[in-house]
C-alpha cells in the first residue's frame, strides 16, 4: 500500500489518471488481484476515483467518462470526430484518477 | 493456372497437366520412348503420332507396354487427376486403421495451422514425394501412403503439427516464480501423479488428437529441453465462438448487420521454464483484445500442476521503455510502424507511418517529438514492432503488438519455433 500511495501521489492543481496497467508497471505488485483490492480501498476512502472511460477509434482519446460499465450506452456520439460509434469492449478503459492537491472532490 | 505434378513409377515418369482447366496426360519411358498424350497418341514437340513414321519390332512391345500402363494410369487419372504414391512406388504395409484415423484428424488440424508448403518440405525431408495441389491430394496421395510404407510415423506427424500450431498466432503472457518452486512444479514424477489423479495421464504418452472439445482439455503435457535447460509443455484445446461479418440487409426501416457464429478451435500452450520464467500463449481472438478470461480458464485448469499464487506477472515495461530510448542502437535489429505514448494527466500520442513496410523514425521528426513528450513525463504504452531479418537468426521480419496487460506482447502472424524463441530471448533481453 506504502509503494501505490508513493506512485500515484497527487499532483497539485492537476489531476493525474493511470490504466491499471500503468499502476502494474510502476508498482510491481506481486500479485495482480492484491493491487486491485489495494486501489479499491483507496477508491473507497475517496483519495482517487475509478471511472470506465469510452476511448474514440480515431484519435485515442476519450470520448466520455463513467462510473460503472452498466452506465455505458450501447452507441455514443464521438465529438471529436462528430459521428455517432459503436461502443465495444475494446474501446473501454479502466482508469484510475488522483484528484489535485487542491481538489477537495 | 498451370499446375503439373511428376511422379514416378519404375521408369516411368507420368506428368499430369492441366493448362487453362483441361486435363492431360503424358508417359515417357526413361528408355526414351515418345511422350504419349492422354490417348495413347505420341507427341513430339507438338507434331501428332500419324507423321512421325514406322518404328522397330522391340519399339512396338514397348509401346504396346506402355499404352496398356498408360490406360491404366488414363483411367486413374480420369478420377483422380494425380496418381497414389503408393500405387507408383510406396506399397502399402498393413498400416492398423487406428494410425490412418489419427493421422487424417491430423491432417485436418494441420489444414488451418499450416501450409501445404510446409508439409511438403517436411516430406521433402523424408525423401518422398511431396507435390499435392490441394489438402486432399496431400492426404490421399502423399501422407497415407508414405506412412503406410513407414516412410514417416504418426508420431513426426505429430511433431508437425505442434512445431506448426504450437508458434504464432497468439497473445504471450509472461509470468515468473521462484526457482525452488518450479524445480518441485517440474519434478516429473509429481506431473506423473498429479496427472494420474485428474485422470489425463494419456497426455503424458501421446498428444490427444481433439478438435472442438465441448469443455477446455489438456491434451498433451510433455518435457522439452533447449539449450540445456529443461522445461514442461502443457498443451490445451478449447473451444471458441467466433464471429465473421456476412453482410448487410436494409428491410423496410431496418438495417441489418449479419455475422455468422462459427465454433473455431482454439489452442493454448503453456510452457514453464527451468529458470522459473512462465509462458502463457493464448490463441489470438479474431474479435477482441480483451484476454482475461481466457487467462482465468488457462490458470484455473492448469491449477493442480502450477498454483497462479506463486506466480508474478513479468512486466515488460523496461523493454517498452528501452525500445524508444535506445532505438538508435536497435535499429539494426528493430522498426516500429507505430508506437503510442500516454502521460499522467490522460494525454495520448499517437505516431504511425504510412504503410506497415516503412520505419517510424526513419528521416522523420517523429523521433524527436516522441523523445520531447518523454522528457515531460510521457511513457511508451503500446507500439508495433518488427525484428527484422538477420542471417544466423531469422530469415524474415516478425511483427510483435508490444499493448495490451503490462506482460503481454503478441505475435499475431504464424510464425516458427525458430522465430518465436528470438522474438522472446530477444525481448527478455531488452527488458533487463
Amino acid at each position: 500500500m506504502h509503494k501505490i500511495e508513493e506512485v500515484l501521489q497527487p499532483q497539485p492543481l492537476r489531476k493525474t489518471e493511470y490504466s491499471l496497467d500503468r499502476i502494474c508497471e510502476l508498482v510491481e505488485p506481486r500479485s495482480r488481484d492484491e493491487l486491485i483490492l489495494a486501489l479499491g480501498k483507496l477508491v473507497q476512502s475517496g483519495r482517487m476515483k475509478r471511472i470506465i472511460r469510452v476511448i474514440s477509434h480515431a484519435t485515442q482519446g476519450g470520448v466520455a467518462d463513467f462510473n460503472s460499465l452498466e452506465e455505458v450506452p450501447r452507441v455514443i456520439d464521438d465529438g471529436r470526430t462528430g459521428l455517432s460509434m459503436e461502443v465495444t469492449p475494446n474501446d473501454l478503459r479502466l482508469i484510475y484518477v488522483v484528484p489535485p492537491t487542491n481538489d477537495n472532490r | 493456372m498451370t499446375v503439373m505434378t511428376v511422379l514416378r513409377h519404375n521408369n516411368l515418369t507420368c506428368r499430369t497437366i492441366y493448362p487453362d482447366g483441361k486435363n492431360s496426360s503424358r508417359v515417357r519411358s526413361h528408355a526414351g520412348q515418345p511422350a504419349r498424350d492422354g490417348d495413347g497418341e505420341k507427341i513430339r514437340a507438338g507434331i501428332p503420332a500419324a507423321i512421325i513414321g514406322p518404328v522397330d519390332l522391340l519399339a512396338l512391345i514397348l509401346n504396346c507396354v506402355i499404352n496398356f500402363s498408360l490406360k491404366r494410369l488414363v483411367a486413374f487419372n480420369h478420377n483422380s487427376k494425380m496418381k497414389n504414391q503408393d500405387e507408383l512406388e510406396l506399397p502399402g504395409e498393413g498400416v492398423p486403421e487406428g494410425v490412418v484415423a489419427k493421422a487424417k484428424r491430423i491432417l485436418k488440424l494441420m489444414e488451418n495451422a499450416t501450409s501445404l508448403s510446409v508439409v511438403g518440405e517436411f516430406l521433402k525431408s523424408k525423401q518422398v514425394h511431396h507435390s499435392a495441389g490441394s489438402w486432399q491430394d496431400l492426404e490421399e496421395k502423399r501422407i497415407l501412403p508414405a506412412l503406410r510404407s513407414g516412410k514417416i510415423s504418426l508420431e513426426e506427424l505429430n511433431q508437425l503439427l505442434g512445431e506448426s500450431e504450437e508458434f504464432g498466432r497468439c497473445h504471450i503472457f509472461l509470468f515468473a516464480a521462484s526457482k525452488a518452486d518450479v524445480a518441485r512444479y517440474l519434478d516429473p514424477k509429481q506431473i506423473a501423479k498429479t496427472s494420474e489423479r485428474l485422470g489425463i495421464e494419456d497426455a503424458l504418452k501421446e498428444v490427444i488428437i481433439e478438435e472442438l472439445p465441448d469443455e477446455p482439455k489438456i491434451t498433451q503435457i510433455r518435457e522439452e529441453n533447449a539449450n540445456g535447460q529443461s522445461g514442461w509443455v502443457f498443451k490445451i484445446v478449447e473451444k471458441r465462438e467466433q464471429k465473421t461479418f456476412m453482410e448487410e440487409v436494409t428491410e423496410g426501416d431496418t438495417y441489418t448487420k449479419k455475422y455468422k457464429v462459427e465454433h473455431v478451435r482454439a489452442l493454448n500452450i503453456v510452457k514453464l521454464h527451468e529458470s522459473g520464467l512462465l509462458e502463457l500463449r493464448i490463441q489470438s481472438r479474431a474479435n477482441s483484445n480483451q484476454y482475461d478470461s481466457d487467462l482465468t480458464r488457462v490458470w484455473t485448469l492448469l491449477r493442480d500442476f502450477l498454483p497462479t499464487a506463486k506466480f508474478s506477472e513479468l512486466y515488460l515495461r523496461k523493454a517498452k521503455a528501452r525500445l524508444l530510448d535506445d532505438r538508435e542502437t536497435l535499429k539494426e535489429k528493430i522498426r516500429f510502424s507505430d508506437s503510442t505514448l500516454k502521460d499522467k494527466n490522460g494525454n495520448t500520442i499517437v505516431a504511425s507511418t504510412g504503410t506497415e513496410t516503412e520505419d517510424l523514425f526513419e528521416g522523420s521528426g517523429v523521433g524527436s517529438s516522441l523523445d520531447q513528450f518523454q522528457k515531460n513525463g510521457g511513457y511508451c504504452d503500446s507500439s508495433n514492432i518488427w525484428f527484422r531479418e538477420r542471417e544466423g537468426a531469422i530469415a524474415r521480419e516478425v511483427h510483435v503488438l508490444l499493448s495490451g496487460r503490462s506482460n503481454e506482447f503478441a505475435i499475431n502472424a504464424s510464425c516458427s519455433r525458430i522465430e518465436y524463441e528470438y522474438v522472446l530471448n530477444e525481448l527478455r533481453a531488452i527488458n533487463k
